[in-house]
C-alpha cells in the first residue's frame, strides 16, 4: 500500500501533469516555417543593376535558416550578401551588408551598402510563398525589386500529431 | 590506417589532461568524472580549437576522431563490464519495488518538467512544421535520460557500488536507460506518424507485432 501511493504520487501526478500540458500546448501557435532555399522568380526588370543581379540569375536562391522568429539567410546565385532579420507573423523582414569583393566589379554593388529584403508569406498546406521585395540604402531612389520565391515539395504539408 | 603516432600523442594528451583536470577538481570534493570530462571540454573545439586552431586540427584531425571514437567505446564496454562484475545482485533483494518507484519518478518528473519548459520554448524556437507534441516530447526525452556510465563512475569512485544505496541506484539507473531508449523509439514514431498516411494507433501496433515477432 506504501509503495502504491508512492507510485501514485510520484509517478502518477507529473504523468498527469504531462498529459494536461501536451493538451494546453496543442493551442500555441509556432512561427511559419520558411526555412530552405527558394527559388527566386523578379516580376520586372526594375531597380538597380546590383539587386537585378542577385535575382535574376537562373540560379539563384534565397537561403533562409530558422530558429523560431530568428531568421538568418544568404541571396545571390553564389550566396554573395549575408541577411539577418525576423519572422513576425507572415512578414519576413532581412538585412545584410555587401561585403566588399562578394559580388562581380560589372554589377556596380556598392560595397559596405545595407541590402534590405521584405516578404510576405502566403502559406497553403500544398505550397508556400514569398511575395518579396528588395532594394538597397544606398539609392532610394531607385526602386525596388519586387520577385517570388517558392520552395520544393519536400519543405510543404507536414500534419500536426 | 590510423597514424599510430598521431593516436598515441592524443592518447597521451587526453590522459594528462583527464588526470590534471581530474585531480584539480577532486581539490575542491567533486567527482573525479566531472574533471574528466571538463577536460574534454578543454581540448575540443571551446577552447583549444578557440585558443590554438592550428594545434587543434594538428592534434585532432577530422579523419583520426572515427579511431578515438572506436577506441572510447571499447573502453566503455570494459568499464560497464567491470561494474556488472562488481555488482552484487544479492543487495536488490527486497529493495526492487523501491528501485522501481526511484526509477520512473526520476523518469516522469524530469520528462514533465521538460515539457513544461517547451510550452515557453516551442513559439520561440520552433515553428509549424513540427508539431507541439513531438517537441515536448522529445524535450521531455533528453531532459529524463541519465548518464548511466558517469553514474557508475562516480558510484565507483566513492566506493559505493557494493552498498545497498549504490546496488539500487545502479538498478534504477539501468531501467531508466532502458524505459529512455523505448521512449525515444516512441517519439519517433510519434513524430514519424505526424508525416505518414496512417494513424499513431495503427503505427504502434505494428511496431508491437514487429517486436514480438523477433
Amino acid at each position: 500500500m506504501r509503495h502504491l501511493i508512492s507510485y501514485l504520487l510520484f509517478v502518477g501526478i507529473p504523468l498527469a501533469g504531462l498529459l494536461g500540458v501536451l493538451r494546453v500546448g496543442q493551442r500555441i501557435p509556432a512561427p511559419r516555417a520558411v526555412h530552405g532555399a527558394w527559388a527566386v522568380q523578379p516580376m520586372a526588370a526594375s531597380g538597380r543593376v546590383c539587386t537585378r543581379y542577385l535575382l535574376s540569375d537562373a540560379d539563384s536562391t534565397l537561403t533562409i535558416t530558422q530558429s523560431g522568429r530568428q531568421l538568418t539567410g544568404a541571396l545571390g546565385p553564389g550566396a554573395e550578401v549575408g541577411l539577418k532579420g525576423s519572422l513576425t507573423g507572415d512578414e519576413i523582414s532581412l538585412e545584410g551588408v555587401i561585403e566588399p569583393g562578394t559580388t562581380p566589379r560589372h554589377v556596380a554593388c556598392t560595397e559596405g551598402d545595407t541590402l534590405r529584403l521584405t516578404a510576405r508569406v502566403s502559406a497553403t498546406r500544398e505550397h508556400r510563398q514569398l511575395e518579396a521585395r528588395l532594394w538597397t540604402s544606398a539609392c532610394a531612389d531607385c526602386g525596388a525589386v519586387e520577385f517570388r520565391a517558392a520552395r520544393p515539395r519536400e519543405y510543404h504539408g507536414r500534419r500536426r500529431v | 590506417m590510423p597514424d599510430v603516432l598521431l593516436l598515441l600523442s592524443q592518447i597521451a594528451g587526453i590522459l594528462v589532461a583527464a588526470r590534471l583536470v581530474g585531480r584539480a577538481v577532486a581539490v575542491f570534493g567533486q567527482p573525479r568524472v566531472v574533471g574528466e570530462m571538463l577536460a574534454g571540454i578543454m581540448l575540443g573545439p571551446s577552447l583549444l580549437g578557440w585558443a590554438a586552431p592550428d594545434l587543434f586540427h594538428a592534434l585532432f584531425p577530422p579523419v583520426s576522431l572515427g579511431f578515438l571514437s572506436a577506441l572510447s567505446q571499447i573502453g566503455l564496454v570494459f568499464f560497464m563490464f567491470l561494474v556488472g562484475l562488481e555488482l552484487d545482485l544479492k543487495l536488490l533483494r527486497g529493495q526492487t519495488r523501491a528501485a522501481v518507484i526511484t526509477s520512473h519518478a526520476s523518469i516522469i518528473l524530469p520528462f514533465f518538467l521538460g515539457a513544461c519548459l517547451a510550452l515557453f520554448l516551442y513559439p520561440r524556437l520552433s515553428d509549424d512544421s513540427v508539431s507541439f507534441t513531438g517537441f515536448a516530447l522529445f524535450l521531455g526525452a533528453a531532459m529524463s535520460v541519465t548518464a548511466f556510465p558517469v553514474l557508475a563512475r562516480m558510484l565507483t569512485e566513492h566506493g559505493m557500488l557494493k552498498t545497498r544505496l549504490g546496488s539500487v541506484t545502479i538498478a534504477a539507473a539501468a531501467v531508466d536507460d532502458v524505459t529512455a531508449w523505448c521512449i525515444l523509439a516512441v517519439v519517433i514514431v510519434v513524430v514519424r506518424t505526424a508525416e505518414a498516411p496512417v494513424s499513431l494507433p495503427v503505427m504502434l501496433a505494428g511496431r508491437c507485432s514487429m517486436w514480438w515477432r523477433c
